[in-house]
């Protein structure tokens, strides 16, 4: 669709003109008629520089590659091709809502060999998904800028924007040491195994509280326990999903769930814990506990694509959820809805589930203070020692990053209180 | 290097343009003979007096689109122009707009010039030659290429920015078209075009055709500026 617009200024000139042919009507002399011939000038200039051309074809290249990390900064090159005389050409990309336009860093349009024209703008990636590039409107403005025509050129092209990783955060977990199930520890020491392997001769070094006394009576050595290797500590992330948290206020409380979710299951994947993921709605979704790169690539795909589902009541989807899911994990549960009537029951059923449960609530940053992060704090603490649930010992030793309780007692987590800046590349 | 980085960039930008509309306010009180009429000076002081102004007291000098301002300013035009100051009234007008890097700078530029050179009182235009015409035509030219290149630059500082062998490029056209048209004012015969339609330039009825071609112009400014603006910028 080809457009053709006028500006305001048209009209202060043709007001001008009007008023220099009125004044030499006036005094019946052509003198100050003459004063015309320069506009006349301009406007014959614009109609013939709005006549030339437009591009016909466009792409586009980033500069970081098309995927993204959230809060990267990325140049956009833009080329048009088919444009003749590129001077007085400027391209309005319609950029999609996940990407911000850095405004202070746009480049002219230039000739780049042959017919092209290229120009480059930056954007910053602000929101995770897959973002699609659609047209860019290329616009020949005229002299004056008194006529300006554009046409769409089609361009698509598709941007993914990763979750926020927890190494590019420089954020550490540090998971439960592997213990036997409901056995709480004061250590952070790596333990021996709880499962029974075999027998074998003493060797210095072994610890005293395994030797076999029977065994190494009845065979007059001194015979040791074998224990196999500690499973890893296992964990399900349940992100509360549902609309109404993406509703939650006027502010995208959602996506600061989900980008919870994201550092925290990239931290714990990191420190070799198994980790899964479950997205709490209507239509919940599940990534089983895995480990290692493919489990990473797994929970970003699903972090990526997901999206607010429909309504349902927390205790009711927790319910439906779990028994879906081994039972030998450690549940976090993240919610924005701390006050949420049916939490405490969805607690109650992960701790009857898992026997450790962990609620997050992302935090407010919009509310000046900490009063609102505070009550969300007490409600969640309020309802978790209702509950009794444990909470995860020693899961976010960030110490100033975040908000933390004693171990002993239960935890909640505010986002709004970890630094997004402070990131290592 | 952007406008915005540089502030002096945008001061000596500012200053070559307001360089250019004074050359075309100085046309105003030329005479024919080559001599400077008398008050050549009064368009540099209009147009230092907002310089003046914001160094003392900054952007609250920005011209607003409030009652006070508007009052203030149609007081400055008329009185100003009932009392023969022109060039003064233009050179204080656009010296304020371009200060303060407002988007009607070039529009004002070119209304300020014609009425400078223009409204010349006691002045008959009766026994206007062509020595005259030159200087109203030159004049204009000028006050056209300080338009172009001021919004060049309001271009640039609002991110577009505008390649300086183009900005030359169209004031060069409009140089050339200006001097080829006053050049061979005769040989184009514009009266034959006039003639074509059963009119006579002098006479009353190509009085009426000119009219009728303004009212013509304006009626077609008004009907392609009822479209809607187009946005300056990509959105955000």
């Amino acid at each position: 669709v080809i457009r053709l617009t006028a500006s305001r200024r048209l009209l202060h000139v043709g007001v001008l003109m009007g008023a220099a042919a009125a004044a030499a009507l006036a005094f019946e002399t052509w003198v100050p008629a003459v004063a015309l011939v320069p506009l006349a000038g301009v406007l014959v200039l614009a109609i013939l520089e709005v006549l030339l051309p437009l591009p016909v074809t466009a792409s586009r290249s980033l500069e970081l590659g098309d995927r993204l990390l959230a809060n990267d900064t990325t140049r956009v090159d833009l080329v048009m091709e088919g444009a003749v005389a590129p001077f007085n050409l400027w391209a309005e990309d319609g950029i999609p809502e996940g990407l911000h336009l850095l405004k202070t860093t746009t480049q002219p349009v230039s000739p780049a060999g042959g017919a092209n024209a290229t120009t480059s703008y930056r954007v910053l990636a602000r929101r995770r998904g897959e973002h699609d590039f659609d047209v860019v409107r290329a616009h020949r403005t005229s002299a004056l800028g008194l006529l300006d025509r554009s046409v769409e050129v089609p361009a698509p092209m598709r941007v993914t924007v990763l979750p926020p990783s927890a190494r590019h955060l420089a954020v550490r977990v540090r998971p439960r040491p592997p213990t036997g199930q409901g056995v709480p520890t004061r250590s952070m020491r790596r333990g021996p195994g709880d499962e029974f392997f075999a027998l074998r001769q003493y060797q210095p070094g072994d610890t005293i509280s395994d030797v076999n006394w029977k065994a190494s009576a009845r065979l007059n050595r001194i015979i040791t326990n074998e224990f196999l290797p500690d499973e890893p500590p296992r964990y399900l992330i349940y992100v509360d999903a549902r609309a109404s948290g993406a509703e939650h206020g006027e502010h995208d409380v959602f996506e600061r769930s989900l980008t919870l979710a994201a550092i925290l299951s990239d931290a714990l994947l990191d420190a070799r814990a198994h980790v899964g993921m479950v997205l709490l709605s209507f239509h919940s979704q599940f990534v089983v506990p895995g480990g290692g790169f493919m489990q990473a690539r797994r929970l970003q795909r699903m972090l990526i694509d997901s999206k607010p589902g429909y309504e349902a009541s927390i205790s009711q989807l927790v319910l439906a959820g779990v028994a879906h899911l081994p039972a030998r994990a450690e549940a976090i549960l993240i919610t924005a809805n701390v006050y949420d009537p049916t939490l405490s029951q969805a607690v109650s059923f992960l701790r009857a589930r898992h026997g450790r449960v962990l609620v997050l609530a992302p935090g407010f940053p919009e509310v000046e203070g900490d009063d609102l992060d505070a009550a969300a704090a007490r409600a969640a603490s309020a309802l978790l020692n209702a509950e009794q649930a444990a909470a995860l010992a020693g899961i976010l030793p960030y110490a100033d990053r975040v908000a933390q309780w004693p171990p002993a007692e239960p935890i909640s987590v505010t986002l709004a209180r970890l630094d997004m800046s402070g990131r290592v590349r | 290097m952007t406008q915005d980085e540089d502030p002096w960039l945008a001061r000596s930008l500012r200053a070559g343009t307001g360089l250019l509309f004074y050359g075309s306010l100085m046309m105003a009180d030329l005479v024919p003979d080559g001599r400077l009429d008398a008050p050549w000076l009064l368009g540099a002081v209009g147009l230092l007096i907002p310089v003046a102004t914001v160094a003392l007291w900054g952007h609250r000098t920005r011209p607003k689109n409030e009652a006070a301002w508007w009052i203030l300013g149609l007081l400055a035009v008329v009185g100003l122009t009932a009392i023969g100051q022109v060039p003064l009234m233009a050179g204080l007008l656009v010296g304020f707009f371009l200060v303060h890097d407002l988007q009607l700078t070039p529009s004002v530029m070119l209304g300020g010039a014609m009425a400078a050179l223009l409204i010349q009182p006691g002045y008959d235009w009766l026994d206007a030659r062509q020595a005259e015409a030159w200087l109203v035509a030159f004049g204009m030219l000028l006050a056209t290429a300080a338009a172009i290149l001021e919004r060049d630059r309001l271009a640039w500082r609002d991110g577009r920015p505008v390649s300086p062998m183009w900005t030359g490029g169209r004031v060069a056209f409009v140089a050339l078209w200006t001097l080829a048209i006053v050049q061979y004012r005769e040989q184009i015969e514009a009266g034959r075009v006039f003639a074509l339609f059963g009119a006579e330039v002098t006479g009353f009825a190509g009085q009426m055709l000119l009219l009728a071609i303004i009212l013509a112009a304006l009626v077609l400014a008004g009907y392609l500026f009822r479209t809607r603006k187009p946005p300056e910028q990509a959105p955000a």
